[in-house]
């Protein structure tokens, strides 16, 4: 969040040494919207044409000089977050209920932190590593794959995820999804 | 009676023999006669014993299921609006004090709160009643210590109950053991209604003439003299009507149930049988519930002034209704309270100070039972699939759901005031303007708010459910995904030109822009953050169809949509909740979850019933999702969705989609942040035109909703199969960061165009011959 921040900071700054600058480019299609932070926060905005709606007056309005800011925000490497104390409290929870074999608390815990923090993938690897125990193969599965989807740029958290994977293709009779998943887990 | 007679008629019967035989004869047919009624009398009186045992021993009452809103959860490091909490404390009936020293009490100070929480037994373990001290910083819990002191790093308040599901009588009731009324209620209720309770048998003739020597005092009826016992049988075993046979029932009844059971039991069953009011077309009975319906609180925490009102009220709870009556109310409860004095029960200082108490009822607004007719019928109708009727509306089941109050809350507003300033806005077409919203989870796919109308707390019509309309553009998103699944890129360059297409019917379908303008080539991104009909259709129609059904099947339609040319500019018809299935996917990653309201069940004991667990299948690749959500928050940052920055901060990242159904009759908007995703539908019931578009009416709804929100950032992690490139975007090239009108686009790995713009050319050149010049 602070790194995407630093971006658009920098693109703001360097929309605004643009335009102080002078420089005037073609206004070919359309204008982004450009922060500006040294007033009250507004963005520059042009009313859909066709629109209808209410006109609505941004607080500061900074004509914007060039096409060639990136309003969409390119992600930026992912910086693994400190877990929550709720959540680690919530994980512990859970493994012990999981190694004690009572199941449906270990996942009244999960939720829990799930909910808390629904991007932290040791949540959906512990939920998965429980699946895999009970035996559901294609639920272990998946949720071990949602945990890779949020663990990217994490590769400790990936490689672990990636040989459970392993593990779980390998009990389901998947040898060669078991293969590919240990490959991908020694990429790490 | 026949042996007062009898003397008399022998005394008159030595006039003759004939009579006296007559008089034999009738004396033994009188004999037999009462044998026959003593005979006739018992069975009746086996029949009625029979049925005062069973129904007291049984079940005694259809207990409605009971439906709770999510618990809050507390720990450091939370997001936690201190307006919204002091609501949600507000809404569990807590009491704020200087100093909480009893669960249900908060001592509120401007950075910190001391909360004694009451406890609650949850399913999967009980949360012990605590006394905690929670330090905000900002909008933000910054720390919370147990009662000596310790660090607490987790816990959880009580769930605020939001209703139940009633049976055909609409009776309702929270169940309460003697042991948890307050002394001061059953003093009050003897003293007032029963004095001699624990005295008689059921029956008390001593009442009886009382209650007859204050009628011919009063020359009108004005006590009935029935036991707390007559009382509760005729509540709990006869019917309402008057009747004489009613009547002669009721007393052997309440002398048979006074034989059987203790004064306790009969006591305990009176305090939970008795109606104190009716809400809307739910009747309240019993104390237990009376206590939160006036008070929001348990009934154990109620103090004297609250409980002598609730024992006045028996008398007649519509008469001495607090709210509607509450001149009436407040002399009834100081009568209670003087006759309590008198009797010796209070003394005089606490009868004065309850005195002078006001009646300290709620708002029947504030209370949150009830106040989500349209939540509640989401959740009645996913546990109608499961459970049979009678199962949910007596056996007393508990319902634990996801509903979030301040989500709700803030949607509620929303879509209130943002119709409102359409209707100044627009004025008389608009006058009946309607909405619906749905808002969930996006990674967890709970669903924490939805709502079904203008009217919040009106059962009515369940918009968000059962209004399908057209969903208009809100269906591109899958066009462009299956577009980018056959090979597509963000920098493909789409081609904005007059399409027609043949039907079976002979005629043709020949989509307009808005704008009545096509607009030539333009980048695939653009097409969609645009929302341009001619090149979505150009691009639909050479995906093929059936690619954009499975997609949309896929990302959670159920109902398979037919293969009409005119699907690709979203003439199918959803409702809100269908198409948030959809954009729930597509916030989750590709991640599709079910959409669920219910998390758990349990019997009346908080035994386990059914849970509905978290599942995930992954529908669509993180590659082409990562594309697709580029393309979505091109939407809002420079698209048809730009009027979120007007109201949003420009570092909270959003995606989303307007929609506009043919001939302007709705406007929608699907998005979502990072930790919500809302879909809102704006129109009019009998399908009329609108004056604006998805831009000029659900946007606004989203957008006023999200800034009461102030949700987490939407935050894109790229996959490892995706690489950026700068690119030109008229040509759809390769391009240098430092040439005009180019933009980062990202590109799975390998499909980024080869060519290079004429810019970039020269560019890549010069910068080369920089970077040999420096290692010369």
């Amino acid at each position: 969040m602070v790194q995407v921040r630093g971006g658009l900071k920098a693109a703001v700054a360097g929309v605004m040494f643009v335009g102080l600058a002078g420089c005037v480019s073609g206004t070919g299609g359309y204008r982004p919207p450009v922060e500006d932070r040294t007033g009250q926060g507004g963005v520059v905005q042009q009313v859909e044409p066709a629109a209808t709606g209410v006109v609505v007056r941004p607080g500061v309005i900074r004509e914007s000089r060039t096409e060639q800011t990136v309003s969409v925000p390119v992600p930026t490497a992912r910086t693994v977050q400190a877990q929550n104390p709720a959540v680690i409290a919530l994980l512990d929870s859970a493994k012990r209920q999981k190694q004690s074999g009572s199941m449906q608390s270990a996942e009244s815990s999960l939720e829990r932190a799930q909910r808390i923090a629904p991007r932290d993938p040791e949540i959906y690897y512990h939920w998965a590593d429980l699946r895999r125990l009970e035996g559901r193969w294609p639920q272990a599965e998946q949720l071990a794959l949602k945990g890779t989807n949020l663990a990217i740029g994490d590769v400790v958290m990936l490689r672990r995820l990636w040989l459970l994977i392993a593990d779980i293709r390998q009990s389901s009779g998947d040898r060669s999804g078991a293969r590919e998943a240990r490959l991908k887990a020694q990429s790490y | 009676m026949a042996k007062k007679r009898a003397p008399k008629s022998s005394s008159r019967g030595q006039r003759s023999k004939k009579p006296r035989s007559f008089l034999k004869k009738f004396l033994i047919l009188l004999f037999k006669l009462s044998l026959l009624g003593l005979v006739i009398g018992g069975i009746g009186l086996i029949y009625l014993d029979v049925q005062v045992t069973t129904k007291f021993e049984g079940k005694r009452w259809a207990l409605p299921a009971k439906v709770y809103a999510r618990p809050l959860e507390l720990y450091p490091g939370q997001v936690l609006d201190r307006a919204a909490f002091k609501q949600e404390l507000k809404g569990l009936g807590y009491r704020f004090v200087n100093q909480a020293n009893k669960p249900g009490m908060v001592e509120w100070a401007s950075s910190r709160a001391r909360v004694y929480t009451r406890g609650f037994s949850f399913p999967d373990g009980d949360e012990p009643a605590k006394r905690m001290l929670i330090s905000f910083s900002g909008n933000r819990v910054a720390s919370i210590q147990g009662s000596n002191g310790q660090s607490v790093p987790l816990s959880r308040l009580e769930p605020i109950l939001i209703g139940g599901i009633y049976p055909q009588d609409n009776e309702d009731r929270d169940l309460i053991r003697l042991d948890q009324a307050p002394e001061a209620l059953l003093e009050a209720l003897i003293q007032i209604e029963d004095r001699d309770y624990y005295d008689h048998f059921g029956v008390s003739p001593k009442g009886i003439a009382r209650a007859m020597w204050v009628n011919i005092k009063a020359g009108r009826f004005v006590q009935g003299g029935s036991t707390l016992t007559q009382q509760l049988i005729k509540n709990f075993y006869l019917t309402s009507e008057r009747t004489l046979a009613r009547k002669l029932m009721e007393i052997p009844m309440a002398v048979l149930l006074d034989l059987h059971y203790s004064k306790e039991e009969i006591l305990e069953a009176y305090l939970n049988e008795v109606y104190l009011g009716q809400a809307g077309s739910r009747a309240v009975h019993g104390f237990g519930l009376a206590s939160q319906y006036y008070f929001a609180q348990p009934i154990h925490e109620l103090k004297l002034h609250q409980v002598a009102l609730l024992a006045g009220m028996v008398k007649g709870p519509s008469y001495y209704d607090p709210r509607r009556h509450p001149e009436r109310a407040t002399a009834r409860r100081n009568l209670v309270l003087k006759v309590l004095q008198e009797q010796g029960v209070i003394s005089m200082k606490q009868r004065l100070s309850a005195e002078k108490q006001s009646l300290g009822v709620v708002k029947q607004r504030s209370l949150h039972k009830g106040a989500y007719p349209a939540y509640l019928d989401l959740v009645k109708r996913q546990l109608r699939e499961e459970y049979p009727e009678e199962v949910l509306n007596s056996e007393g089941l508990r319902v634990f759901t996801s509903l979030d109050p301040m989500v709700q809350a803030n949607s509620e507003q929303a879509l209130s005031r943002t119709i409102t300033t359409l209707q100044k806005r627009y004025g008389k077409p608009v006058s009946e303007l309607q909405g619906g919203i749905v808002v969930t989870d996006p990674q967890t796919g709970e669903v924490l708010a939805l709502v079904g109308g203008k009217q919040t707390r009106y059962q009515g019509f369940n918009r968000a459910l059962d209004a399908r309309r057209p969903i208009g553009s809100l269906v591109k998103p899958a066009v462009y995904l299956a577009g980018l699944e056959q090979g597509y890129t963000l920098a493909t360059i789409l081609d904005d030109q007059p399409i027609s297409v043949s039907l079976s019917d002979g005629s043709s379908w020949v989509p307009q822009n808005f704008d009545r303008v096509s607009h030539g080539k333009v980048p695939f991104y653009l097409a969609l953050a645009k929302s341009y009909n001619q090149s979505t259709a150009q691009l639909g129609m050479s995906v093929g169809l059936d690619k954009v059904i499975d997609l949309l099947e896929r990302l959670g339609v159920e109902r398979t949509p037919k293969p009409y040319p005119s699907l690709l500019l979203g003439a199918e018809s959803m409702s809100p909740f269908e198409i948030a299935k959809v954009y729930q996917t597509i916030a989750a990653n590709g991640f599709r979850a079910p959409m669920r309201a219910i998390r758990l069940v349990t019997d009346i004991e908080g035994e386990e019933l059914s849970r509905y667990p978290f599942k995930v299948k992954q529908v669509v690749s993180a590659e082409n999702m990562h594309l697709i959500q580029y393309a979505l928050q091109a939407v809002t940052r420079e698209g048809t969705g730009r009027y979120i920055y007007n109201r949003l901060p420009a570092a909270l990242n959003v995606a989303g989609k307007t929609g506009t159904s043919n001939d302007q009759r709705d406007s929608w908007f699907a998005g979502f942040a990072g930790d919500r995703m809302a879909v809102v539908w704006l129109g009019l019931d009998n399908n009329g035109k609108l004056p604006f578009t998805g831009s000029g009416g659900a946007l606004r709804v989203w957008t006023e909703l999200m800034v009461k929100e102030r949700p987490h950032s939407f935050m894109a992690t790229q996959p490892e199969g995706i690489e950026y490139h700068w690119i030109e975007e008229q040509t759809g090239l390769l391009s240098a960061e430092q040439c005009q009108g180019v933009r980062q686009l990202p590109f799975i790995i390998g499909t980024a165009p080869q060519e290079y713009a004429e810019c970039a050319d020269d560019r890549q050149n010069n910068s080369l011959d920089w970077f040999k010049r420096w290692f010369r």
